[in-house]
């Protein structure tokens, strides 16, 4: 009896995670696509997420809104990656961007009106991961600063200088900026 | 006020999260700089590029792996990673690496926790393969308490592909795991000792 009733409550489980976080599957996929480029990373990516979420499901099943959890948990595996890749030691050995003196951008015309939107995107795909992640995660995907401060411990400070290397750095992709 | 400031807050301005006062003179200096309603319409057409940015549907397999408590519980995670392909045709090559230390001990002792890795090498991409896991008394995959066999479907992709599972063994287990990948009658059996008494 003791296992029929495990069973049940293991079923019971699975039924619940699945209806909590079904609905956050494709904003998790865009995300992961957006933030890894290969279909096949971006796959693994959600899998992990998935697993992990599992492995805490009394914790996201209590939660009223379990997408910002769903999405920082992705986001952090994804700075992990990155991390583990070295990547992070190979820029912090480069002058840090974040610490150029911040420039209001200058230039008084539109640069974006004019270039094709895969243009605009493959611009987006050229920053650097730190100034990529707010945009995508605020101009992409709709989270407040507050909750992407959050996602990648950084300050909401720091992260609002960094969205407007980014925007700057994307316009300045189509023209001098100027 | 800046234009820094000013480029800086046009989200809170966007979203209604200025105080009035703030927001009435960043509109007063957008009313009369060029510079920065030219950075705020790029902005606005940053963010809409981004929104309608095409995006493939979510793969069946992820799907699946929601719906099959197998997936994201514990036979958690295929990660697929290209290697060079191997020259046999349409057989799978099972390769393995387990981690597991050692154990030992009465039958109601408590679990302990291990991961199995399979690696499953595909000489080309596999839709529709059956999984079956055939577990020894004392065993268990995470998340799946009393159950001697879990099955479930999922693609295999040309290359390695990495299974991890979540398992909890009673100390003193002592049996096979049973592996086995079924496609189109074709049949591979693969058997893990439990525990792995070489370390």
């Amino acid at each position: 009896m003791s296992r029929l009733l495990s069973f049940w409550r293991g079923r019971h489980d699975a039924d619940s995670f699945e209806a909590c976080v079904a609905p956050h599957m494709e904003r998790l996929w865009r995300l992961a696509l957006r933030l890894q480029g290969r279909p096949a990373d971006a796959e693994d990516l959600v899998q992990e997420t998935l697993a992990r979420a599992w492995r805490h499901r009394a914790d996201v099943l209590a939660l009223d809104a379990p997408g910002p959890w769903l999405a920082r948990v992705l986001t952090r595996m994804h700075v992990d990656r990155w991390r583990r890749r070295n990547a992070l030691d190979a820029a912090e050995s480069l002058p840090d961007p974040d610490r150029a003196v911040i420039e209001a951008d200058t230039k008084e015309t539109s640069s974006l009106a004019t270039v094709s939107a895969e243009e605009v995107l493959a611009a987006v795909r050229a920053l650097p991961d730190r100034w990529r992640l707010p945009v995508l995660l605020h101009d992409a995907e709709g989270y407040s600063l507050e909750e992407i401060g959050r996602m990648l411990g950084i300050p909401v400070g720091t992260l609002k200088s960094r969205l407007h290397r980014a925007r700057s750095a994307v316009r300045k992709s189509f023209g001098d900026g100027t | 006020m800046d234009c820094l400031s000013v480029q800086q807050d046009l989200d809170a301005l966007r979203e209604g999260r200025s105080s009035d006062g703030q927001a009435d003179r960043l509109r007063a200096h957008l009313a009369g700089c060029d510079a920065c309603r030219a950075f705020a319409a790029d902005v606005a057409l940053l963010r809409e590029r981004l929104m309608a940015e095409p995006v493939p549907a979510v793969p069946a397999s992820l799907r699946r792996r929601l719906r099959e408590p197998a997936a994201p519980a514990s036979v958690s995670l295929w990660s697929r990673r290209r290697v060079l392909p191997c020259a046999a045709a349409l057989a799978l090559a099972l390769g393995l690496a387990f981690v597991l230390s050692r154990w030992r001990a009465p039958s109601d002792a408590p679990f302990v926790e291990h991961t199995v890795t399979l690696a499953v090498e595909s000489a080309g991409d596999l839709p529709g393969v059956t999984l079956r896991l055939i577990l020894p008394p004392g065993a268990e995959v995470a998340g799946h308490p009393g159950r001697a066999e879990i099955e479930w479907q999922d693609d295999l992709v040309a290359g390695v592909n990495r299974l991890r599972i979540p398992l909890r063994l009673r100390e003193g287990t002592d049996g096979v795991l049973v592996a086995r990948i079924e496609r189109q009658n074709k049949v591979r059996e693969l058997n893990v000792l439990l525990p792995d008494r070489r370390g």
